[in-house]
């Protein structure tokens, strides 16, 4: 064999195993996106790598990629990961997602902590229920607002609303969901005894969870 | 001639040794490019009469007749031949249980020969066999369903979709708002959770909005 032949063999052997290179880096790897809106500079939204056990048992996040902007790419191995919020006024909010099935965007919400969610909404509480009645005159004097809540970024409030009018048949609680945009509450949802995401794509589920939550039988 | 063949075998060997592997690459990377292509996918089988019909999904093109590879979603279709009424549909492609598009369409003028005739009841078998796929397929999208309906002695959870097979909603039949509260954490013990699905409640009528949620 010639050796012109030799080198020829070897070049397709050669471009066979950046084939194989490439095609395993394009199975095995893929590209992150994480979406969030962060408007305080002290909060950092970082990213984890975990595994299913880990994000199974809940276990403390110890494998840290680094810390991520919103929109910002990254590249990296299929793999379970979890994204987390650290800064002093907010809760850690982690949430685990797999990027086995190809390349993700991941739309993440930063949550305020506890504490400052229920400082806001002493301050917020008054201005969420104007825009709810404001939207559904017919509340006044026939629901009162039983329980409420702030979440996220202290842009979403959810509330419960117990009858107060005569007909039996239609104690039923009420809940209703407002979002702050541009510095103005207005409410989203109309006040119903469920609220679903079929109906509600554009709310976070969370809100709709924490609208939907059991609450005891009406009275 | 035999010899003939040999001979030129012998002398054309590089050129046939290269032509035998860049024909193995070439087949080697058109699998590798139709698995990648389908990986995420799921086969919708289509098949219809006429047979020259052109099947058009919307956001995805024409497609033949065959197994065609689509991303799990729900798809709006239309199938239509010259001298045939056109039919629309929609198919739902998700979950591990394959789609199909299987349909016939009605020739203007009536007038079918015996071949024809024997390829749409070909077609209406596997339509047969697709429609028990269907409600599997169902199942999986709205798994709740297995456990419906529930008739309790003082309120039923059932469900219900529009003619196009959209709109799922669950149903809660009651006029007690004691027993809607205890239909939606029934809801809840089976695994659910009510945020999920756009629930109605047929025997209630909201004070605020005259609906029935």
């Amino acid at each position: 064999m010639s050796l012109k032949f030799i080198l020829s063999i070897a070049g397709y052997v050669v471009v066979t195993l950046v084939a194989a290179i490439g095609l395993y880096i394009y199975l095995n790897y893929h590209t992150l996106v994480i979406t969030f809106d962060n408007t305080d500079p002290s909060a950092k939204v970082e990213l984890y790598r975990t595994s299913h056990e880990e994000a199974t048992h809940l276990t403390r996040l110890t494998q840290k990629v680094g810390d991520v902007a919103s929109g910002e790419k990254k590249f990296l191995k299929d793999d379970i990961y979890a994204v987390k919020t650290s800064g002093s006024d907010y809760s850690e909010n982690i949430r685990y997602f797999s990027l086995k099935g190809g390349d993700l965007t991941y739309g993440y919400t930063l949550s305020f902590s506890k504490a400052k969610l229920e400082q806001l909404r002493d301050r917020e509480r008054a201005a969420a229920r104007a825009a709810i009645t404001t939207e559904y005159p017919a509340l006044k004097g026939l629901y009162e607002f039983e329980t409420d809540q702030l979440l996220l970024q202290g842009d979403w409030y959810v509330a419960s609303l117990s009858y107060m009018g005569s007909e039996r048949l239609s104690r039923d609680r009420l809940r209703v969901v407002a979002h702050k945009q541009s510095d103005e509450w207005k409410s989203v949802t109309k006040p119903q005894i469920t609220l679903g995401a079929p109906e509600y794509p554009i709310i976070p589920v969370e809100v709709l969870d924490a609208a939907n939550r059991e609450m005891p039988n009406p009275e | 001639m035999v010899y003939e063949i040999l001979y030129w075998i012998e002398s054309h060997k590089k050129l046939l040794v290269r032509l035998a592997i860049a024909a193995l690459l070439l087949l080697i990377a058109w699998s590798i490019y139709s698995w990648i292509d389908r990986r995420g996918k799921v086969g919708v089988d289509v098949d219809v009469f006429p047979s020259n019909a052109r099947v058009e999904i919307k956001n995805h093109g024409s497609v033949g007749r065959g197994v065609t590879y689509l991303a799990p979603g729900t798809y709006e279709y239309t199938i239509s031949s010259d001298g045939y009424q056109s039919r629309s549909g929609t198919v739902y492609v998700g979950g591990k249980t394959p789609t199909h598009i299987y349909a016939s369409l009605i020739d203007e003028d009536g007038d079918y020969t015996e071949g024809e005739q024997r390829r749409i009841r070909q077609i209406e078998a596997k339509g047969g066999k697709a429609s028990y796929q269907y409600t599997q397929n169902f199942r999986e999208r709205y798994p709740i369903i297995n456990y419906l309906p529930v008739k309790d002695a003082y309120y039923q959870i059932g469900y219900l979709v529009n003619d196009k097979g959209e709109d799922f909603h669950l149903t809660v039949y009651t006029e007690s708002p004691l027993y809607r509260n205890l239909a939606i954490k029934r809801i809840r013990s089976l695994g659910e959770n009510p945020s999920n699905y756009k629930i109605v409640f047929k025997d209630y009528k909201n004070p605020i909005t005259g609906g029935n949620q």
